[in-house]
């Protein structure tokens, strides 16, 4: 697909049959990243951004999923790996950033603990002392002060912010190349988040990680990514570069999210998007965005995916 | 100021909070979850409280309520002082809605036994004239009314959310507390809820307060805005001035680290110094300000607490040292 990408994912599928019939919860979702790029992936609760992520990680499988396509890592197909293979790619390669940092820590265990095993689990050669001395540096270096009694500490002795310094830090401390990173900070006060949003960014950058942010909020969108892939109902309606996304967006939903955001120029009540979600067992043919959307005709049973400037594609009749 | 002299806010007052402080008691420290707060609500007014966990923001909606008492200070309705007892009419008059509707609502009950509940005890309704009256709520918030008998399990987010402001509104309140009602919903479907919040404001000449961390959904809907920091109001004022012209230092920071989709919403936004800014929220030492700890902008003057809060405008006050209008300083 792309070359130069490090991770991409290539029109997934993933089925979940329910008392009430198959859901078509991912429906053909192709994206990628390139090395070091910070690109997001946003829609609503229950749109399928989670389960893209899940997948990503080798965190979603169940008996009663059936899954198609391919999410390639560096020339590696993750969706054929094994539990054992995957252990030398998760925490390692690719990791993940949730979204309650409290609930991602384990309680029983001492944030030091938690970190050395990560640290170790990364390099096997190194000792307890030497993984204790790399996670006090690791803290330093992302300020926290007072990094020995933060190591001896357990996760609920300390704060959300202080608790999400730590999960970005246990994420990145073994220099991946890729990390999903599922609504960080979104727990967290508007202050915390944005100097989390900032951590990221810079150890991102300093590891030369690609990020893939989980987001619902346009607003972290904008501040954080460089690339954003829009997503509707199990499938990627609009994907473009930041800028050109919010300046220019193209796609009925894109367009009606946006005005769904209260603004700060309190130019009044943002605008509702009328009708609901569709039934992920039955839904429309086609566009699903259709029943909600005033330009639906026709030809929505059969959307193209136009690309009317060059990497800003949309799959809508409108499109072009 | 550009801003009218006269202040706007001459409804009558409805709630007066005077000098609210309820402490905690926290192993062997006592914390101040509000440390002296007072606060006028006018009748008809949307006033919002903002800051962030931890603030008192719950606390005080809690106080109005009633759920929880005061260490000292007052709090009257109408002039009546509400402080330390109340009785069902009271109870009546003020209504609350909170934030999650999929722990607020009783999954073993019908839409039509939680709604029924508040009309029996606030009526003397029949059997018969209270279903009428659920059904009516139900319609008045946008539900079916032959979802009746349904249970709120079957419901989405937002259809919760509606029938747990139909239970407020079943008393035919005066006052409603939003404890942060849109803020676990998406934004398509907080767009619906904020629309309906004002048209049943305007509708049933209801008062809110609004407690939220969501500045930009407080732009649209606030009269004033009351901005709490570890239990002191740091700041208030109408909201175009309070956002426009952001006083104390906590605000400041606040309302810099806003999230937004546009360039012209952000060129509002004041600047804020995150690289200086200080990461570690520690509790304040003694009698200092509490957001000593992150403040780059401290005087000396803040280690001797919070001062009163001083009138930048008729309808604008902050209670900062160094507030971000007074020049003393090279980051702003």
């Amino acid at each position: 697909m792309n070359p130069d990408s490090i991770l991409t994912v290539e029109d997934l599928h993933l089925r979940i049959r329910q008392f009430e019939g198959e859901a078509h919860i991912l429906n053909g979702v192709s994206l990628h990243l390139r090395a070091g790029e910070r690109v997001a992936l946003v829609g609503e609760s229950g749109c399928g951004k989670t389960s893209t992520a899940l997948m990503a990680m080798g965190l979603m499988n169940g008996g009663n999923m059936s899954v198609d396509g391919r999410v390639m890592l560096e020339g590696v197909n993750l969706l054929a790996l094994g539990e054992r293979g995957w252990r030398n790619i998760r925490g390692r390669r690719i990791s993940m950033v949730f979204q309650d940092p409290v609930a991602a820590l384990n309680p029983v265990f001492t944030v030091g603990d938690q970190l050395v095993t990560a640290i170790r689990r990364g390099d096997p050669g190194t000792s307890r002392a030497e993984a204790h001395e790399r996670a006090a540096e690791a803290l330093r270096h992302v300020h926290v002060v007072d990094s020995e009694r933060v190591l001896a500490s357990y996760p609920f002795q300390l704060s959300g912010g202080l608790n999400q310094r730590i999960l970005i830090t246990m994420a990145l401390v073994n220099r991946p190349r890729v990390v999903v990173a599922d609504e960080p900070g979104s727990a967290l006060d508007v202050t915390v988040q944005e100097q989390t949003l900032r951590l990221m960014k810079a150890l991102t950058d300093e590891v030369g990680a690609a990020v893939l942010l989980i987001t619902h909020n346009l607003g972290v969108v904008r501040k954080f990514a460089q690339r954003v892939y829009v997503m509707y109902s199990g499938t990627i309606v609009e994907e473009a570069e930041t800028a050109q996304l919010f300046e220019a967006p193209r796609h009925p939903y894109t367009k009606a999210l946006l005005a769904a955001v209260p603004r700060l120029t309190g130019e009044g009540l943002p605008q509702p998007i009328p009708g609901e979600v569709p039934d992920y067992t039955n839904p429309p043919v086609g566009c699903r965005f259709q029943p909600r959307c005033p330009h639906a005709r026709a030809a929505c049973s059969n959307p193209p995916f136009a690309e009317p400037v060059p990497g800003h594609r949309v799959r809508c009749v409108l499109g072009s | 100021m550009a801003e009218p002299v006269v202040p706007p806010m001459k409804d009558p007052v409805l709630i007066r909070i005077e000098d609210l402080r309820r402490d905690f008691t926290v192993g062997s420290r006592t914390v101040p979850a509000l440390a002296g707060v007072s606060l006028d609500i006018r009748r008809g007014q949307t006033v919002a409280v903002v800051g962030e966990s931890g603030s008192g923001k719950t606390t005080l909606g809690n106080q109005i309520l009633g759920i929880d008492k005061p260490t000292s200070g007052r709090i009257l309705f109408e002039g009546r002082e509400i402080t330390a007892a109340r009785d069902t009419d009271m109870r009546r008059r003020i209504q609350v809605v909170q934030q999650s509707p999929f722990t607020t609502l009783n999954p073993k009950r019908s839409l039509r036994q939680i709604l029924e509940l508040p009309i029996a005890i606030h009526s003397d309704r029949t059997r018969r004239q209270r279903r009428d009256r659920v059904a009516e709520l139900l319609e008045v918030v946008g539900i079916p009314a032959d979802f009746m008998e349904r249970h709120s399990y079957a419901l989405s987010g937002g259809q919760r959310q509606r029938v747990a402001l139909a239970r407020a509104l079943a008393s035919e309140p005066d006052v409603i507390v939003l404890d942060e009602p849109t803020s676990s919903l998406d934004v398509s479907v907080q767009a619906r809820i904020l629309q309906l919040l004002v048209e049943l404001q305007a509708q049933y000449q209801l008062t809110y307060l609004f407690i939220t961390h969501d500045l930009s959904v407080v732009r649209n809907i606030a009269d004033e805005v009351v901005v709490l920091y570890r239990g002191f109001v740091v700041e208030r004022g109408a909201t175009a001035e309070l956002f426009a012209n952001p006083q104390h230092r906590y605000n400041t920071m606040l309302l810099s680290s806003i999230p937004v989709v546009s360039e012209p919403e952000e060129t509002l936004k004041p600047s804020w110094d995150w690289d200086s800014a200080v990461l570690g929220a520690e509790p304040p030492v003694g009698e200092a300000c509490p957001f000593l700890p992150r403040c780059p902008h401290a005087v000396a003057l803040c280690e001797q607490g919070v001062p009163p809060l001083v009138a930048a405008t008729p309808t604008h006050s902050h209670a900062c040292r160094n507030p971000r209008g007074s020049g003393t300083t090279n980051h702003d």
